[in-house]
């Protein structure tokens, strides 16, 4: 061995030697035993972090990191219908990223036939992008809040009227329409008094009536429940009763 | 990036993406999903974590699709993808990490077969990828863009802004580390 073999054989292996160097190398390979051994087990290293690195692409999250993919996609070519011009750059991308979420979720497998609460899991995924700030610019007057509310009511066919949804230590900051498998899906964002984001939720997805309950998924606390073929749900990043205490006013109306 | 800044992010993307031509964004798109795994496996070797991966190849995707306009048709997808990646990964989070002070984490436990049912394949797997975790980070990466993608060491050395001879001795330092396995 001479200084340096361990680079050229290494670059016979990779086939980057050139002719010259190629053919010198060879030829000492031929008389030198040493030299061959050694090729011998730079190529089965090489093989090994060959193999190691293939096994590494099977341990990759592909679904997920596809459905992200996709789900940009699908947001990106329902968003120039999107319906509302809410007023505030970061409240249009709050609805796009809704879009998205929910098509996002049918590539996640949530599609129609799946279990009834899977848009709530929509809701709960794309509630995780949401920050004090996304809603810290949107501040609707009476008059504006009145007309958001009136077309998610006429869309989901429910009377989210401005004293209807008024809650106790919420601020109201917007209302958009969003949909789920063809289904309309009214939000209402609110913050709380430290600026943390509530959102009410209103499906018509026909679903049969269930009681109110208490869920905790992601990091995030929901109140769920059903009423006359409308599923409604009440999400925050907070602990369950207090998130259970703000739905109480909701669960009262709807 | 904080989750408000890549809200925004993801929707001024769209809004751009949502201008190109359909072929063009059926490219990208299709590109983007093919090159997936590959993608998060050199934000692993990077990183040294999973968590991180996730985060750069969404930003990368996020990027790309932004930038889809920028891809010429005659480039690799995957070459240029890699470039946005790595381009993420220095000038934002990795130096976002340092600044922090939080250090980068030792990529020997980060670089792991999860789940793998322990047959000796991926044993075996798991050995050699706990050693190239404990190479510097660049000597993985060079590791990783030769040995499992395929670079030439010109390539190699265009990519990672080094001359041939560096993407060698890089290489042979791995090699060292792997015999040492024995």
């Amino acid at each position: 061995m001479m200084s340096g073999d361990d680079e050229r054989l290494a670059a016979l292996i990779d086939d980057e030697l050139d002719a010259r160097e190629r053919s010198a190398l060879l030829e000492r390979l031929a008389g030198d035993e040493a030299l061959r051994d050694r090729l011998v087990a730079m190529r089965h290293d090489r093989e090994r972090l060959a193999g190691a690195f293939d096994a590494l692409l099977t341990a990759a999250p592909v679904e997920r990191l596809r459905a992200t993919v996709a789900a940009a996609a699908a947001g990106a070519r329902r968003a120039p219908r999107r319906r509302p011009s809410i007023g505030s750059l970061e409240l249009a991308a709050g609805l796009v990223i809704g879009l998205v979420i929910a098509g996002h979720a049918s590539w996640l497998g949530l599609g129609p036939g799946s279990r009834g609460d899977d848009w709530r899991q929509a809701v709960v995924e794309y509630m995780d992008l949401y920050t004090p700030d996304t809603f810290a610019l949107a501040n609707p007057d009476d008059a504006a809040a009145a007309k958001q509310l009136q077309a998610v009511s006429v869309r989901v066919g429910a009377e989210l009227t401005p004293a209807a949804v008024a809650v106790p230590g919420l601020r109201f900051r917007t209302a958009f329409n969003l949909a789920y498998d063809g289904s309309p899906l009214a939000e209402i964002a609110y913050t709380a008094a430290d600026g943390a984001p509530v959102l009410f939720c209103a499906i018509a997805n026909g679903a049969a009536d269930e009681p109110p309950q208490t869920v905790v998924r992601n990091g995030q606390s929901y109140v769920a429940w059903a009423r006359g073929g409308k599923s409604y749900m009440v999400v925050a990043r907070m602990a369950a009763p207090q998130v259970a205490d703000l739905a109480r006013t909701l669960v009262s109306r709807f | 990036m904080a989750p408000s800044h890549r809200v925004l992010r993801l929707a001024g993307a769209l809004c751009l993406y949502a201008r190109m031509s359909e072929d063009s964004r059926r490219e990208v798109r299709s590109g983007l999903e093919r090159h997936l795994g590959r993608l998060w496996r050199y934000a692993l070797v990077l990183s040294s974590s999973r968590d991180v991966a996730d985060d750069l190849v969404q930003a990368t995707c996020l990027r790309a699709l932004e930038r889809a306009d920028q891809f010429g048709s005659g480039t690799q997808l995957d070459r240029w993808l890699f470039a946005i990646l790595r381009s993420i990964w220095l000038n934002e989070i990795r130096a976002r990490k340092v600044r922090l002070g939080g250090g980068l984490i030792d990529a020997v436990d980060a670089l792991t077969i999860d789940g793998a049912g322990m047959i000796e394949t991926n044993i075996m797997a798991n050995e050699v990828l706990a050693a190239v975790g404990r190479l510097p980070e660049a000597q993985r990466e060079t590791v990783l863009l030769v040995y499992a993608e395929g670079y030439s060491y010109a390539e190699a050395g265009a990519a990672l802004g080094v001359p041939i001879g560096t993407i060698m001795s890089r290489l042979a330092a791995a090699r060292a580390a792997l015999s040492r396995l024995k």
